[in-house]
């Protein structure tokens, strides 16, 4: 059971005598015109569940589990849902034709079921009035309904089918964990466009469709088990890729909007069959050596100087083949060094640096140095990037796409544990001290720009942590 | 292991516990679960639980009320600008949107953007009268004591509604009654509905207007002139609101312009007649008392407004550059044809310019109470806001419709209106003059200034239209229909 309910209130006040007197009861006055504001964000949801283990022979086992869930956002016809989900497990390392000393633990695993969200507000789903001061209206005050509610408006569904393997050898020093997925998501509740003379233009409805399908790999060991030194290795390695299955005309009329649009980098484009990551630009031949000006490639193989945003095919995807992390921990007596790596390869970005600040940009001012060198300046030119008197915005072209690889030591971590003699003085269960670095270096196939937002940084902190 | 033997076991024991667990689950949540869910932020109703009482209904009568208050409908579009600039009364000169909509280039992005605006907002307007009307079913005038006043009133807005959007977006019907109309819209869910044919469209007009019209019977008691307001909130101040008489005037103004002049004629002098309204006299007038304001004595329907104000100092009353109105350059010869005498509109709705820089401004719509800064001077009964359906207008229809059947009837009921605005009666003038379409269009012109009525009668009577620097713009479908939005076709399917 649930009971969300966050309240937000605001008003301001001007005219404060002193620097001293800042509390809001010092104010002398309301500004002029100015009104309280306010919201309320208020909702309930409710679960009951009913599990069931089995396990055969300690060689089979099955678990169940249903569960009915109700929240407050929908009308009273479809407020509750129900889901469930199922698996079958073998032990393997109990089977006798598997017995041995140095296997531990071997098992198959497959599980299927559902699993269920709201993604909605709840007047979306039942035509709620919503009072406002707008809407005085002389003799009394005006509600009007936020918007046309969807009666039919159901819970999303996914249906998970998930197969793994564990495997543990010699003492459990050598760990590896495998898992298939596919997730197929049903009755995804997205945006539907309809024509303003209902009243709305906009509607929720469950219209979408999408699939996940991924590897997750996990592998550690203890290279060294010993009373003094102790070595562990280990690495995660994940991949995933989704496709959308079915769209409402909704986002089908975003894609039209954010195609037309030539920003910096391109928006997201969603189309049946696609991934919700893909990247879509218009192919590009390179610059006319003649003139400076980009070559576009159509459709239809055809070269033109006219760029035409329907000409846009999937490059890439934003997400990252593969993606995982490895790490390191090593420690002596009561010293610990724990490495974490990151990486991950095959992502193909959008390379705004160089759409913005080498062929967007004025060489007059502060320039990225390729501005200079690598840009067209007289016909015959072989260049990279455009004419240096075009300042325009580049369009949306491959010219921009890159292939990133990337390795990241993300972070690196030394601590001291206190013993006894300590832990008893400070009367705590457990306490450590040590330093760690963020960030410490990393090889990328691409050099961009994060800007000033959200920089490439290197930490530095200490830390101490007790544990009462 | 021990906690189940074997299998048949296993399944006698599931379906006993399970079921009983289930089913207490199930209990649970279905009864007191209910109350528990049931929870909304405040200021906030589900529809079902708004709308089962008067103040739910009033409350949503006066959210409709305050929705068609918004700018893109009559609290700025309908009522002083798109509507006006069409009708060529203003110009500004550097402002992409007036310069376009002045030169009915419709494709105009902002332009487009704009009658976009004025389409949605309209059908949302008339989607929350449907909802009203969707909910009174559930009632009846035994359970719920002004049943047929909120009945009609939801009725009368929507057939009002969807009158001004025929009137925008689609042909004369006296030039092509089966050309293509609009989507009637008599629902409240995410479903657009269908396109009719154009006389169908008036026909569902008319219907919902005469079906108002019984409904509306007890506002002879709520309406008095001299104006004395019954204590109900909702009763007070029902010109406020659609009362009988707007849905008798909205009925004059279909039928006129439809071409059924027998019945345009008919409901025009039922308002004339009722006694509820009266011409305002010249030293009224001279006086300005309708200033920014829901006329006194005339309006017969306007919207309440705490805010058009403001929307209208910006526009009328402050010179700002590429945003403020200014009136087309012959807008004085228009108003003093010496030939009536003195019109006292024109001292009325115009200021004249303090200084040389100064420029001549349209203030029939700026509340001096307010310009001024003194509301403590305001009358009680000068209620601030926006004209929809003025008594003089009656007269007009009147006047037109009988033309050619009564004219000396018909040029009685101009006569009243001009002799009331400070000019010689045709009949009094010497030679008497007869009268023509052509003057009612004409005074039609000079009264309605800023009230969105005149581009729709120029329309009504495919007129020529004379534009700021005189020259003529032949009357077409190009400039006289506004092409539907391409958004409602977009996604119909």
């Amino acid at each position: 059971m649930n009971h969300t309910n966050n309240k937000y209130s605001s008003f301001s006040g001007i005219g404060f005598y002193a620097d001293a007197l800042r509390s809001i009861n010092f104010a002398s006055s309301y500004p002029i015109g100015g009104a309280p504001g306010g919201s309320q964000d208020l909702n309930a949801d409710v679960a009951g569940f009913l599990n069931l283990n089995y396990l055969f022979r300690n060689r089979y086992y099955f678990d169940g589990v249903y569960q009915i869930s109700g929240s407050s956002k929908f009308g009273a016809n479809n407020r509750y849902s129900h889901f469930w989900s199922a698996g079958l497990g073998w032990n393997l390392h109990n089977e006798e034709f598997l017995k041995n000393d140095w296997l531990d633990i071997f098992k198959l695993r497959v599980s299927t079921g559902y699993t269920g969200k709201v993604s909605f507000a709840p007047y979306q789903a039942l035509t709620t009035y919503r009072y406002n001061i707008d809407l005085n209206y002389l003799n009394g005050i005006g509600a009007i309904p936020i918007t046309i509610g969807n009666p039919d408006l159901r819970w999303e569904r996914t249906m998970n089918y998930n197969a793994g393997a564990d495997i543990s050898i010699l003492k459990r020093r050598i760990n590896l964990s495998a898992d298939v997925y596919l997730r197929k998501t049903t009755d995804l509740v997205i945006d539907k466009t309809i024509p303003p003379s209902a009243g709305a233009t906009i509607g929720k409805d469950n219209l979408g469709e999408i699939e996940n399908k991924g590897i997750e790999i996990k592998l550690d060991g203890y290279v060294i088990q010993g009373k003094e030194w102790n070595w562990q290795l280990g690495a995660n390695i994940t991949h995933n890729r989704n496709k959308i299955l079915k769209i409402s005309n909704a986002l089908k009329a975003t894609n039209d909007r954010n195609n037309a649009l030539n920003t910096l980098a391109p928006l997201p484009q969603f189309q049946e069959g696609e991934s919700t990551t893909a990247l879509k630009v218009v192919r590009s031949a390179g610059i006319d050596p003649a003139t400076g000006k980009e070559v576009f490639i159509k459709l239809n193989g055809d070269r033109t100087f006219v760029f035409d945003p329907a000409d846009k095919v999937v490059v890439g995807d934003l997400q990252p083949k593969v993606l995982g992390t490895f790490y390191s921990v090593l420690s002596y007596k009561r010293f610990t060094a724990a490495t974490y790596f990151r990486f991950f390869f095959d992502q193909y970005i959008y390379n705004t640096t160089l759409a913005s600040k080498v062929e967007g940009s004025n060489p007059m001012f502060n320039a990225d140095y390729r501005v200079f060198d690598s840009r067209w300046k007289k016909p015959g030119d072989i260049a990279l990037y455009r004419n240096i008197a075009d300042q325009s915005l580049p369009y949306q072209t491959t010219r921009f796409v890159q292939k990133e690889n990337t390795l990241t030591l993300s972070r690196f971590n030394l601590s001291y544990e206190l013993g006894q003699q300590w832990l008893k003085k400070i009367r705590a269960n457990k306490a450590s001290i040590g330093v760690s670095m963020n960030d410490i270096f990393r090889l990328s196939t691409v050099q961009i720009e994060r800007g000033t937002d959200y920089l490439f940084s290197r930490g530095f902190d200490l830390n101490l942590n007790i544990i009462f | 292991m021990n906690f189940i033997k074997n299998i048949s076991n296993l399944n006698t024991l599931l379906s006993t516990k399970v079921i009983m667990i289930l089913s207490v689950a199930i209990l649970l949540l279905s009864t007191s679960c209910n109350k528990f869910l049931d929870v909304r932020p405040e200021g906030e109703l589900p529809e079902k639980q708004l709308l089962t009482d008067a103040n739910g209904f009033e409350a949503a009568l006066f959210g409709v009320y305050g929705s068609m208050n918004s700018r893109s409908l009559y609290g700025e579009n309908l009522s002083h600008n798109a509507t006006e600039v069409l009708a060529q009364y203003f110009v500004c000169p550097g402002n992409n949107n007036a310069v376009n909509l002045g030169a009915y280039n419709y494709g105009f992005s902002s332009v487009e953007s704009l009658f976009q605006d004025v389409w949605s907002k309209s059908y949302s307007s008339i989607a929350y009268t449907n909802n009203v009307l969707k909910n009174l079913e559930r009632f009846s005038p035994q359970n719920l004591e002004y049943y047929n006043i909120y009945k009609g009133e939801a009725l009368g807005l929507r057939a009002f509604l969807h009158f001004d959007l025929v009137r925008l977006f689609c042909e004369n019907i006296q030039l092509n009654p089966t050309a293509s109309g609009i989507p009637y819209s008599t629902d409240f869910a995410l479903k657009a509905p269908k396109f009719s044919r154009l006389d169908t469209v008036y026909n569902y007009i008319i219907n919902d207007l005469l079906e108002a019209e019984t409904l509306l019977k007890d506002d002879e008691q709520y309406l008095k002139f001299p104006k004395n307001n019954p204590s109900t909130p909702f009763l007070r101040d029902r010109e406020t609101h659609f009362n009988l008489y707007a849905m008798q005037a909205t009925l004059a103004r279909v039928y006129l312009s439809k071409g059924d002049n027998v019945n345009a004629a008919l409901y025009a002098e039922k308002v004339i007649s009722s006694g509820k309204f009266k011409l305002q006299d010249k030293t009224e007038i001279s006086n300005g008392i309708s200033k920014g304001m829901i006329a006194p004595k005339e309006a017969v329907f306007g919207l309440y407004s705490n805010k058009y104000f403001s929307t209208v100092k910006d526009r009328f009353w402050l010179q700002t550059s590429f945003y403020s109105y200014d009136n087309r350059s012959n807008i004085s010869i228009i108003y003093n044809d010496i030939q009536g005498g003195h019109d006292y509109r024109w001292d009325a709705f115009f200021k004249l310019p303090a200084s040389q820089t100064d420029k001549l401004r349209f203030s029939k719509l700026v509340d001096p109470y307010q310009v001024n800064d003194q509301e403590y001077l305001r009358p009680a009964d000068r209620i601030k806001g926006i004209n929809l359906i003025r008594l003089p207008e009656m007269y007009y229809i009147a006047a037109e419709a009988l033309l050619a059947t009564n004219s000396e009837k018909a040029r009685n009921y101009f006569d009243a209106v001009i002799s009331s605005r400070g000019l010689v009666a045709l009949k009094d003038r010497v030679p008497a003059v007869p009268l023509t379409v052509n003057m009612i269009t004409d005074d039609r012109y000079k009264e309605f200034i800023g009230e969105g009525q005149t581009f729709f009668n120029m329309k009504r009577l495919n007129l020529n239209i004379t534009d700021p620097l005189m020259k003529v713009i032949p009357a077409s479908k190009a400039i006289y229909v506004v092409p539907i939005p391409k958004i409602e076709f977009d996604y119909r399917n």
